[in-house]
């Protein structure tokens, strides 16, 4: 066998390999896939989605995770929205190159590195103690939305730099102010890479567990929670304490939970990719 | 007209990128250690046309050729043929100097290397040895192990022709070798081509008339995709027969 | 509006205030010897120690595996998608990769501990019903997509005259991607590591669900140990009073933690500085 028939065994070899390595991923998420639904689609009906959580698995429900879920969405949408976006444009639009905009931006990046437990012990200090919030929604939501916060900037920052040149131009050219042509041409232009983000983020934030047990969210809430400062708990949550519980019966609802845990976020990254599909159709700069 | 045996030949020769028709019906033949030009106006196709011969548009999405590449009679495209062989006896040189990020011994000797030469000694010949064809080996033989990236643009260019001789090929394909090179890198490159023209067989396309008159005995003039005009330098240069070649060569010089 | 860019600085400085205002007062009952040295850690039982080690070996124990997993499996990936695949195929197949990056990591410890650990117990005899071994493979799995697509971003910003100069010479397409690409993007492939190692040592649900809460100075994958990040998940999900020893623990272990991925963060920050001025 000739040295050059030796180079092309090799590489067809790691042609192989390299097949396998891409579909190893997709199979082991097909498996996840197949085994939960297989274990756990029989058990959603609806008494499961709108029953307390209860000591026997058979009676045990999602109410109050579910419930619990929506509300720390909400909040965490209205406290970390305005504040992400408003922090990208600025460092977008209105920061100058200067050392302090350079620092601020390590910073940020250092932020998304930050592991989410430590934001829980954040959360647990500054919102449930000091400001004593209590094991409440609020002090999770805005756990959360310090969490994503950085996410929301740094895509923010990204959605208002692919808008062109000639647009801000055009603006000016007409006597707008900045923040005039920041508010009438920029964000509109930008808004759907926006919310491609914050829509993403809003993903993380409701498949996150690690926060809000640290911040005190409950694994048995026996009420679906009526406002910002009641006890709460969330499908992750929920999911962990079935996980961790012998009974073989409660990893079925453990399974069934996560089914609907899956459908959210997935629903969430769907919209933000139609999103972004129909922006990058719409728009060609 | 006796049976002649040509180094490189083209035959009918197609092209295309999607449904872009590149090259059209190309008929050219090369002798053995000459050197051709390809000149023309950019978009011409005399760049996709020179990277047939070692068939680097294989990559390209899209490409396909019809008709005939001939090497020493024999058709590259042809399903038995394999591609890394072919580009080891077809050298190529690109049009900006593009040495690895590694050192000047590594550059020289890497097509070697991924043949499978482990000899130290057999690899430290060879780097001296086309380092000197190259006119480089002066210049760098004591910083082999520098990093090649620390050259200057002509010295990294030269590099990169020693890189390719060092594969022992008997064709030598230049896209351009000399377009990102100040005057001075500019001449030594075509010295150096001058010079490598006695084992050589040279193809290069070239932007600018007065290189391809000092340093081609043929030269070919493309146009949108067609081979206008094929003869020895001077004759075209001298006497153009189609007004195309006459419009472009005049208008550059003119 | 400059005000919300200024809460970014606050969060960073009400982290390291909070957890280092209550380590100080951790550490001013244990001695941060102790905390570094003793081979211990058993804050939670009547005869308390104090030594953060097990949980630190317990981390990058299944920080190893994940990488180990998730290294080579995502840089073939990067390559083969790069070098190989199809541009059609690359597009249908990134999408795909990139959801195993979006579900919830307490998805992943359940299938750790439901699937994964009961298929390896099928022939790894003694594997114990927690370990470290079936919650490091899956966190590998789930970091993939990170190394994939941060690496083939650094192999295709590789200039394309380099992929050209070997092929011109007559590599096969493992020859280019190993001998050229790789070396090339080196800079921004270890990026991607070092940002999915900081991504592991941080992860919490999968190792608390499948890793078990023991801590315990050992490399043996085989049986339960605990996380930093277990062990902060632990305390909490107790009723341990506002104020105690064991309360501040979860500080002391989170300096820890914090002190890692912040290193770790700025390093691949270092790195990549640096490697962009190469390319400018």
């Amino acid at each position: 066998m000739t040295n050059s028939d030796k180079n092309r065994l090799k590489d067809k070899a790691f042609q192989v390999f390299g097949i396998f390595c891409t579909f190893i991923g997709l199979v082991v998420l097909a498996v996840l896939i197949v085994k939960i639904i297989m274990e756990g689609a029989s058990r959603i009906d609806w008494s499961f989605i709108t029953s307390l959580p209860s000591r026997r698995a058979s009676r045990a429900g999602i109410y109050s995770a579910w419930t619990g879920t929506l509300w720390i969405l909400v909040l965490t949408t209205i406290i970390a929205f305005p504040l992400g976006v408003s922090a990208g444009v600025y460092l977008e639009e209105y920061a100058k190159k200067t050392r302090l905009a350079n620092f601020l931006e390590i910073n940020i990046a250092n932020l998304a590195g930050v592991p989410s437990i430590i934001y829980g012990l954040l959360g647990l200090e500054i919102f449930v103690r000091q400001m004593k919030l209590g094991n409440s929604l609020l002090a999770g939501a805005l756990t959360l939305s310090l969490l994503i916060l950085p996410i929301i900037i740094v895509t923010t920052r990204e959605a208002i730099k692919a808008v062109p040149r000639s647009i801000r131009d055009g603006s000016y050219a007409l006597g707008a102010s900045k923040w005039q042509t920041v508010w009438h041409q920029v964000l509109p232009a930008s808004f759907g890479g926006i919310l491609t983000g914050v829509i993403l983020a809003l993903s993380r934030a409701v498949g996150e567990a690690a926060p809000l047990i640290v911040v005190g969210a409950l694994a048995y809430v026996p009420f679906a929670p009526t406002s910002p400062l009641d006890e709460f708990t969330v499908l992750p949550i929920q999911i962990f304490n079935w996980t961790s519980r012998p009974q073989a019966a409660f990893l079925v609802n453990a399974s069934a939970a996560i089914i609907i845990l899956l459908l959210i976020t997935f629903l969430l990254n769907g919209i933000a990719v139609y999103l972004r599909n129909r922006q990058q159709k719409k728009i060609k700069w | 007209m006796s049976k002649k045996e040509y180094k490189l030949e083209a035959k009918e020769l197609n092209a295309y990128y999607g449904g872009f028709h590149a090259l059209k019906g190309i008929n050219i033949a090369m002798e053995e250690k000459t050197v051709t030009a390809f000149i023309g106006p950019s978009g011409c196709g005399k760049s996709t046309f020179l990277r047939t011969f070692n068939r680097m548009n294989d990559y390209i999405e899209g490409f396909r050729v019809e008709g005939e590449i001939l090497l020493d009679s024999r058709d590259i495209y042809d399903k038995k043929v394999r591609v890394d062989e072919l580009r080891k006896e077809v050298g190529m040189v690109f049009q900006k100097p593009n040495p690895f990020p590694k050192s000047i011994f590594e550059n020289v000797v890497y097509g070697l290397k991924i043949q499978g030469i482990k000899k130290k000694s057999v690899l430290e010949e060879a780097a001296e040895r086309t380092l000197r064809q190259a006119a480089l080996w002066d210049e760098v033989k004591d910083k082999l192990q520098k990093s090649a990236l620390a050259l200057s643009g002509g010295q990294q260019q030269r590099l990169c022709i020693a890189r390719a001789l060092a594969s022992q090929p008997s064709v030598l394909l230049m896209d351009e070798p000399a377009s990102a090179l100040d005057p001075i890198s500019t001449a030594k490159v075509e010295e150096l081509i001058y010079e490598l023209k006695k084992e050589y067989t040279i193809v290069i396309v070239t932007h600018n008339m007065q290189q391809a008159g000092r340093v081609s005995d043929y030269t070919a003039f493309f146009y949108i995709g067609e081979l206008v005009e094929y003869s020895k330098t001077k004759a075209m240069f001298t006497s153009p027969k189609d007004t195309r070649t006459q419009n472009y060569i005049t208008g550059r010089f003119g | 509006m400059w005000l919300s860019a200024v809460i970014t600085v606050l969060i960073t400085i009400s982290i390291i205030w909070v957890l280092l205002s209550e380590s100080v007062k951790f550490f001013s009952e244990v001695s941060i010897v102790q905390f570094l040295t003793e081979k211990e850690w058993t804050p939670l039982f009547a005869d308390k120690k104090f030594g953060i080690l097990p949980l630190v070996a317990g981390t990058l124990l299944t920080t190893t595996i994940a990488i180990a997993v998730a290294l080579p499996i995502g840089l073939t990936i990067a390559v083969y998608l790069n070098e190989y695949a199809h541009i059609r195929f690359r597009q249908i197949i990134k999408p795909m990769l990139e959801v195993l990056a979006t579900i919830p990591t307490v998805v992943y410890g359940f299938f750790a501990l439901t699937v994964v650990t009961p298929f390896l117990q099928s022939f790894i005899p003694g594997l114990a019903g927690f370990n470290a071994l079936s919650a490091g493979i899956v966190m590998g799995i789930m970091i993939i997509p990170m190394i994939s697509s941060l690496s083939e971003d650094a192999i295709s910003s590789v200039p394309r005259s380099l992929r050209e100069a070997a092929y011109g010479m007559g590599s096969t397409r493992l020859q280019t991607a190993f001998g050229v690409m790789v070396p090339a993007a080196s800079s921004g492939i270890v990026v991607s590591v070092i940002l999915a190692i900081s991504r592991a040592v941080g992860e919490t649900m999968i190792v608390a669900i499948a890793a078990g809460q023991q801590p315990r100075l050992t490399l043996n994958p085989l049986v339960p140990i605990e996380t930093i990040t277990t062990y902060i998940v632990q305390v909490t999900l107790g009723d341990v009073p506002h104020g105690s020893l064991e309360y501040r623990t979860i500080f002391a272990a989170g300096i820890t933690l914090f002190v890692f991925t912040f290193a770790l963060n700025n390093i691949s920050f270092w790195i990549k500085k640096k490697y962009q001025e190469k390319y400018d």
